[in-house]
C-alpha cells in the first residue's frame, strides 16, 4: 500500500530538551492511527512535530513523498487538518461559521464562499449530525457537540491527511465511541488518513487500522492485534497498577 | 448565520446616524448656526452672514472631519489589538503607543525646557506631533523587536504594558523638574483634542490612516481565522508571524499618528468593538471592520459635541467625555446581556 506518511529515526522536543526518540514508522493512505502513552510521554509534541508546527530535533517526517519542511504553510494547509486540545480562542462564533473557517485554505483574500465551500458546510453538517445546531452558538454548546463541530471544521478543510490531539477527552463513553466511529468511517469510505492521540487503548484496539505505542523506549508501531500477540500492550502502564489481557484486549487493575 | 440584509440595514442606520451627527457637529460652536444654513453652505450655497462659510469650512469642517477620522481609527485599531491578543481589555494603547507618544512629547514639552530650548518654535503643535509620533514609533519598535523572540502573545501584552509603565515614570519625573506653565501645556495635550486642526493636518491624518486601514483590509482572512487561536490560524494556511507584524505595524501607525494629531484619547478604541459587536452579533472581520469604523467615529462626534454643550466658550477636555460617556454605556450594556460578547 502506498505509505502517506513516512518518519525516520525521528527525536522530538523542545530546544535542546529531547521528549521522546527513536520514532519509526509509516501509516498508508486511508487508515486510522491512533497515537497512545502514558501522560507526558510527548504525544501532543509528536502531533506538533509531524504537523511540522513545531521542528524536529533530529529525524525525517516525510508526507506524500515530500519533507514536511519543503511544504510552505499555505499548501500544507491542503495536505493536513488539525483539532488541537488547546479551546478556541473565542466562543462567540456560530457552528456553521466556525465550520465555514475550514474553508480558509481555498477562498480568496476576504474568505467569501463559493457555492461549491457551501456544498462542504452543508455535508459536514449533515454527518456530524450538526444541522439543528448550526445557528447555535460555541458557547451554547455541550463538550461532545463542540467536538463534533471541531472535528467537522477540520473534515471541511478536505484535507487527504487530519491529525487529531485527544479528541475523545472529556467526552462520555457513548460520545467517544461515536467520535470514534465517525473518524473510522472518514478512513474508510472517504480514504482520509488519520492520527490521533487517545488515552482510550482499549478503545482504539477495536476500531483502529495502526497504532503507536510511545513508550519512550521501544515506540512499536504495528496493526492492533501484532502489537497484542508481540506482548507491547504489557509494558504500556506500570505492571503493579493495571495489567494487559490479551484474550479480551483490554486492561485490568493488579489487585 | 444573520441574514446579509440585517447587516445592510444595520449600515445604513449607522451611516445615516453618523451624518446626522456630522451636521449637529458642524453646525455647534462658538458661533451657534442653524442647521439649515450649515445644510445649504455644504452645498455649495453663498452665504454672507457674519463669514459663517468662512467658519464652517475653515474651522467646522476639518474638526468633524478629523473626529471622524480619529474615532473611526481608533475604535479599528482597538478591534485589531483585541483580535490579536485575544482579549477583550487590550486597546490601540496596550502596545506602549500611547505611553510612547507620552514620552515623545513630554520630552519635547517638559524636557526642552530644562535643555533651555525655550524659544516658541519648538512648542508649536506640528513640533508635538512629530515629537509624540517619534515617541510612539521608537516604542513600537522595541515592542516588534521583543514580540520577535517572546513567541507568548500575552508576554508581549505585559511587555506593551510594562513599557507603559516606564515611560509614564519618566514623565512624571521630568513634570517634577517642570515650570507650571510647561506643564499646564502637556496637560492639556494629555486631555486629548479633535479641534485646532487644520486641513493640512487632516490631510496628513487621513493618508496615514489609509495606508493602516489598507493594511488591515489585507489581514481580514487572516483576523478571522486568528478567532480561532494562533494554532489553528497556523494549521488553516496563514502566515501567522507575517500576520502578526503587520497587525501591529497597522495599529501602530494608525494609533500613532492620531496620538500624535491629537493626543491620548481614551475609552473609544476598548469599548466600541464591543459595542459593535453587541449590535451586529456577528465576529467576522469583514462585517466589523467597516462597523467598528463608523461606531467609532460616531461615538467620538457625539462626544465632541456633548464636550461644547456646557457654555459656548469653552470646551471641555474630550478624554474626560469619551470615559463619561462611554464607560456607563459599556456597563449598561454588559448588565444588560449578562454576557461578554468576545
Amino acid at each position: 500500500m502506498e505509505k502517506y506518511i513516512q518518519v525516520e529515526d525521528l527525536n522530538i522536543g523542545y530546544g535542546k530538551t529531547s521528549i521522546a526518540n527513536k520514532i519509526n514508522f509509516s501509516i498508508p493512505k486511508g487508515s486510522l492511527t491512533a497515537i497512545v502513552g502514558i501522560n507526558g510521554i510527548g504525544k501532543s509534541t509528536l502531533l506538533r512535530t509531524l504537523s511540522g508546527m513545531q521542528p524536529p530535533l533530529s529525524g525525517t517526517i516525510n508526507l506524500d513523498g515530500k519533507q514536511i519542511a519543503d511544504y510552505t504553510s499555505s499548501s500544507l494547509a491542503q495536505k493536513q487538518a488539525m483539532v488541537l486540545t488547546t479551546p478556541i480562542a473565542t466562543k462567540n462564533l456560530k457552528v456553521a461559521e466556525l465550520i465555514a473557517m475550514g474553508r480558509h485554505p481555498y477562498t480568496n483574500w476576504l474568505g467569501t464562499l463559493g457555492s461549491y465551500d457551501k456544498e462542504i458546510i452543508k455535508q459536514q453538517l449533515h454527518i456530524f449530525s450538526l444541522e439543528d445546531l448550526k445557528d447555535k452558538y460555541c458557547f451554547e454548546l455541550s463538550d461532545g457537540q463542540m467536538q463534533r463541530v471541531l472535528i467537522a471544521r477540520a473534515m471541511a478543510q478536505e484535507t487527504p491527511l487530519v491529525y487529531l490531539d485527544e479528541p475523545t477527552t472529556h467526552l462520555d463513553l457513548s460520545h467517544k465511541v461515536h467520535i470514534l466511529k465517525l473518524l473510522h468511517r472518514f478512513a474508510t469510505k472517504h480514504q482520509r488518513t488519520i492520527v490521533f492521540t487517545t488515552h482510550e487503548v482499549e478503545l482504539a484496539i477495536q476500531l483502529c487500522d495502526y497504532m503507536l505505542l510511545l513508550d519512550g523506549k521501544e515506540n512499536a508501531f504495528a496493526a492492533p492485534c501484532e502489537l497484542i500477540e508481540k506482548g507491547s500492550f504489557e509494558t504500556l502502564f506500570p505492571k503493579d497498577l493495571i495489567q494487559f489481557d490479551a484474550r479480551t484486549g483490554s486492561f485490568k487493575i493488579t489487585k | 448565520m444573520t441574514k446579509p440584509s440585517s447587516y445592510k440595514l444595520g449600515f445604513i442606520g449607522l451611516t445615516l446616524l453618523l451624518l446626522l451627527c456630522m451636521l449637529i457637529s458642524i453646525s455647534l460652536g462658538s458661533v451657534s448656526i442653524p442647521l439649515g444654513d450649515t445644510f445649504s453652505i455644504l452645498l455649495g450655497q453663498p452665504r454672507t452672514e457674519m463669514g459663517w462659510e468662512y467658519i464652517i469650512w475653515n474651522y467646522r469642517l476639518p474638526k468633524t472631519i478629523a473626529a471622524v477620522l480619529i474615532g473611526g481609527g481608533l475604535a479599528v485599531s482597538g478591534l485589531l489589538m483585541q483580535t490579536l491578543f485575544r482579549n477583550p481589555l487590550a486597546g490601540p494603547f496596550v502596545l506602549g503607543i500611547s505611553s510612547g507618544a507620552s514620552l515623545g512629547a513630554a520630552l519635547l514639552l517638559l524636557g526642552g525646557t530644562s535643555l533651555g530650548l525655550t524659544q516658541l518654535f519648538w512648542l508649536n503643535d506640528v513640533a508635538i506631533a512629530i515629537a509624540a509620533s517619534l515617541g510612539s514609533f521608537l516604542i513600537l519598535l522595541i515592542v516588534i523587536v521583543v514580540a520577535n523572540s517572546v513567541k507568548d502573545t500575552m508576554a508581549l501584552l505585559i511587555i506593551g504594558l510594562m513599557f507603559g509603565s516606564i515611560t509614564s515614570a519618566v514623565v512624571s519625573i521630568l513634570s517634577y523638574f517642570s515650570k507650571a506653565e510647561q506643564l499646564q501645556r502637556f496637560i492639556f495635550w494629555s486631555y486629548g483634542s479633535v479641534g485646532n486642526l487644520s486641513w493640512q493636518k487632516v490631510g496628513v491624518l487621513a493618508l496615514l490612516l489609509l495606508v493602516g486601514l489598507t493594511i488591515c483590509l489585507f489581514c481580514i482572512k487572516s483576523l478571522n481565522a486568528f478567532l480561532l487561536g494562533e494554532q489553528y490560524a497556523q494549521s488553516m494556511g496563514i502566515p501567522v508571524k507575517k500576520t502578526k507584524f503587520f497587525i501591529i505595524i497597522a495599529t501602530g501607525i494608525v494609533a500613532g499618528a492620531i496620538t500624535a494629531f491629537a493626543g491620548p484619547i481614551a475609552f473609544i478604541g476598548l469599548a466600541v468593538p464591543h459595542l459593535t459587536r453587541q449590535w451586529f452579533k456577528t465576529m467576522d472581520h469583514k462585517i466589523l471592520l467597516p462597523a467598528v469604523f463608523l461606531y467609532g467615529a460616531l461615538l467620538l462626534l457625539i462626544c465632541d459635541t456633548i464636550a461644547q454643550l456646557p457654555t459656548a466658550a469653552t470646551v471641555l477636555p474630550i478624554n474626560a467625555i469619551t470615559s463619561i460617556v462611554g464607560a456607563p454605556v459599556v456597563i449598561w450594556l454588559l448588565v444588560r446581556k449578562r454576557k461578554m460578547l468576545f
